[in-house]
């Protein structure tokens, strides 16, 4: 525990500071959805060109190679600022960009990285199934070698922003014979190829973020396939460790935004809601602290065993507790639905979040089974 | 950057505390010998500079040891003499900081109370000084010659009694603000520290229990109700202790945002080790709720703990009037 590179610190918080307050679109993010892509695709452009995108990224592969202390300081000052959510590009940059930088060939990564940096490539993940959903493993969709193509027939389903996407990170079962985890393969699928069907899902919250993924005998060159046939479980997991950085501070940084807003809002009042306001904005310092230390840890080359799972679980919860609580002070707006009526929108759309990426009770079984080393269920 | 990882001297306190106060004699006769031990080992003086006769180390080497002593129920005045030897440096006392380090002085924390009393919790050996906190927030040390003991009552922890004393702290010049405000900032991120190990500890019994009991012919730790449980006892502890960590950061650095990060760390702490405490309770059935199990102790020290900062109006007003620096 201690402070380091204070000076350092300051003098790039400014000149990040600086190029924000110069760059960041001050438009409204548009709400149809292509629009929304394309004011997406022009936010990333914008951070290329500035020498921002991929903050998390190596330097060797195109990204900004910040130190962790960095970007600590970029998200701080990203949320600060006002700067739009990543939006349609959150999976090439936090998961399909760091999983090709883990496990792609030479030929992939030169050609991927720079279309995702540069916003003009929009990612989305096809894992879940209708049958797979917390237990991946029993996934079903195949993938037979016919020649030098792999011939996908399936369905993938809640693949966010697909119905956006230019490629797709698809897990397939190419070993019929497989169970489990094994004889799994992980391809690069262009959202374009002739068979893939995407039909958008309309979430309860009115929107069609997610979609349901078919594919009929669809053919994807071999040279698409990263870390090998059979091995797609392992390429998988191989974001695990990346996700342990600092990609998730932006979510966090924004809700603890979210709750000194409404609290200033509601002045000083002696009701529940404020009370609980306030301890949430300890919580949401509490939740800040986790990171720091993870990221700590993680520069010092420690073994975080669940430590993101824990912080996940933590964000979670308390999104839910405090758009709740903003639901139960808001007046007629408690039952106002639409866009000039944000608080029942934000409550509905937040119930995802102890869904997505791990409900919230496979991360409890995550951290009782792997970092307590409680017996499995 | 704040780095939150506990570097080597750090960890070096921490496995001495835990080895010396796991191995101790727990019973009361025994409570004197682990005060010197304390004392000689330098505790009591971790954070004092070392011209003032201090181990020069600060809060974030602090916060190693407290969350030990909560971990192990350790009894004493630690925090009292830690906290009354910075006022008696910051009050020109060399003489007073000597005896509170070495131990020679016991010192207690003390709230004031009715006009013409304090309150204060006290272990067996009875407090020589006072480090009054008044409602206003002042901090005077009083000291003990003229101290009458008004009444003595048991409290929810078998170890401390909570004592009233008659005397007008008002007749004590109050601290200087910067040493009032670090003051209680260290309170609330050392008591932070010691709830922290109580949420810690907790969970280490109820995870143990879950694997060494079996019912319906299984560990009662695979089954989810259990699981899950446990698993948010690790998350209200991992929350407690790295809040406590940037709050000690903050406090050695005298960044600005350390009135708010002590607040923080304080209500968060209170809450891992309140609900931690009770759910091991839970965890173990009924021999948990007997006076022969440990598991009630841990629920009586996080009770005393989490409300003797202030009330808890006061406490959530500090915490609103702080300005949060996310």
């Amino acid at each position: 525990m201690r402070l380091t590179d204070v000076a350092t610190d300051a003098e790039f918080r400014a000149k990040v500071r600086d190029w924000l307050a110069d760059n960041v679109p001050r438009e409204p993010r548009p709400l149809e959805r292509r629009a929304g892509r394309a004011f997406d695709l022009a936010w990333q452009r914008a951070q290329y060109d500035g020498g921002y995108a991929g903050v998390s990224w190596p330097a060797e592969f195109g990204g900004v190679g910040m130190g962790l202390g960095e970007q600590l300081i970029w998200f701080e000052e990203y949320v600060r600022s006002n700067a739009p959510d990543i939006g349609c590009g959150f999976v090439g940059i936090n998961h399909a960009g760091p999983t090709l930088i883990a496990r792609a060939d030479d030929e992939q990564k030169a050609f991927h990285l720079p279309r995702i940096l540069r916003g003009e490539s929009v990612w989305c993940q096809g894992f879940s199934e209708p049958g797979a959903g917390s237990d991946l493993a029993s996934l079903k969709t195949r993938g037979v070698v016919d020649g030098d193509h792999l011939v996908v027939t399936g369905q993938k389903i809640w693949t966010s922003e697909a119905d956006l996407a230019d490629h797709q990170e698809l897990l397939v079962r190419t070993d019929p014979e497989s169970q489990r985890h094994h004889g799994l393969t992980w391809i690069i699928c262009d959202m374009t190829l002739p068979g893939v069907d995407v039909r958008p899902i309309m979430t309860m919250a009115g929107t069609t973020e997610f979609s349901e993924v078919f594919y009929d005998e669809v053919r994807i060159p071999l040279r698409n396939v990263v870390g090998g046939i059979g091995n797609g479980w392992s390429v998988a997991m191989a974001t695990l460790g990346f996700e342990r950085g600092t990609g998730f501070l932006r979510e966090q940084l924004e809700l603890a935004r979210y709750i000194e807003e409404r609290l200033a809002e509601r002045g000083r009042r002696d009701d529940t809601v404020t009370f609980g306001l306030t301890q949430a904005r300890a919580e949401a310092r509490a939740m800040y602290a986790m990171t720091l230390r993870m990221v700590s840890r993680s520069a010092h080359g420690q073994d975080l065993g669940v430590t993101a799972s824990m912080i996940r679980l933590f964000y979670s919860e308390l999104r839910q507790k405090v758009d709740r609580l903003v639901v139960d002070g808001a007046d007629a707006d408690a039952v106002a639905y639409g866009a000039d009526a944000p608080v029942l929108e934000r409550y509905l759309d937040g119930y995802k979040v102890t869904i997505g990426a791990g409900t919230k009770d496979v991360q409890r079984n995550i951290i009782g089974e792997r970092g307590l080393g409680l017996p499995k269920s | 950057m704040i780095d939150l990882a506990e570097d080597d001297d750090q960890l070096t306190i921490a496995a001495t505390a835990a080895r010396l106060l796991a191995e101790r004699d727990t019973s009361p006769a025994a409570a004197g010998e682990l005060w010197k031990t304390c004392a000689e080992l330098g505790w009591l003086a971790l954070a004092l500079p070392e011209e003032a006769g201090g181990v020069g180390y600060g809060a974030c080497a602090q916060v190693m040891l407290f969350r030990e002593m909560g971990r192990e129920l350790a009894i004493g005045p630690f925090l009292a003499n830690s906290l009354a030897a910075h006022a008696a440096l910051a009050s020109g006392r060399p003489d007073l900081v000597e005896s509170l380090t070495t131990g020679s002085l016991r010192a207690a924390l003390a709230q004031a109370g009715p006009p013409g009393q304090v309150w204060f919790f006290q272990d067996e050996a009875p407090a020589d000084l006072l480090l009054v906190r008044d409602a206003g927030g002042d901090l005077r040390l009083v000291e003990g010659a003229g101290l009458r003991i008004v009444d003595a009552l048991s409290t929810v922890d078998p170890a401390y009694r909570l004592i009233t004393a008659a005397t007008d702290p008002a007749d004590a010049p109050a601290l200087p603000a910067p040493v009032r405000e670090y003051i209680g900032s260290a309170w609330q991120i050392l008591t932070a520290a010691q709830l922290a190990g109580i949420a810690e500890r907790v969970r280490d019994m109820s995870v143990g229990y879950g694997i060494d009991r079996v019912q319906y012919g299984r560990q009662i730790g695979s089954f989810q109700a259990v699981k899950h449980r446990c698993a948010d006892m690790a998350v209200r502890a991992e929350a407690a202790w790295a809040i406590t960590s940037l709050a000690a950061v903050g406090l050695d650095e005298h960044l600005p945002q350390v009135a708010f990060d002590a607040a923080a760390a304080f209500v968060t702490a209170s809450n891992a080790a309140l609900v931690n405490s009770r759910d091991n309770i839970q965890n173990h059935g009924a021999i948990g709720f007997t006076e022969e199990h440990r598991a009630q102790l841990y629920v009586k020290r996080a009770q005393l703990l989490a409300a003797f900062f202030g009330t808890t109006a006061s406490r959530r007003a500090a915490l609103q009037n702080a300005v949060n620096p996310w």
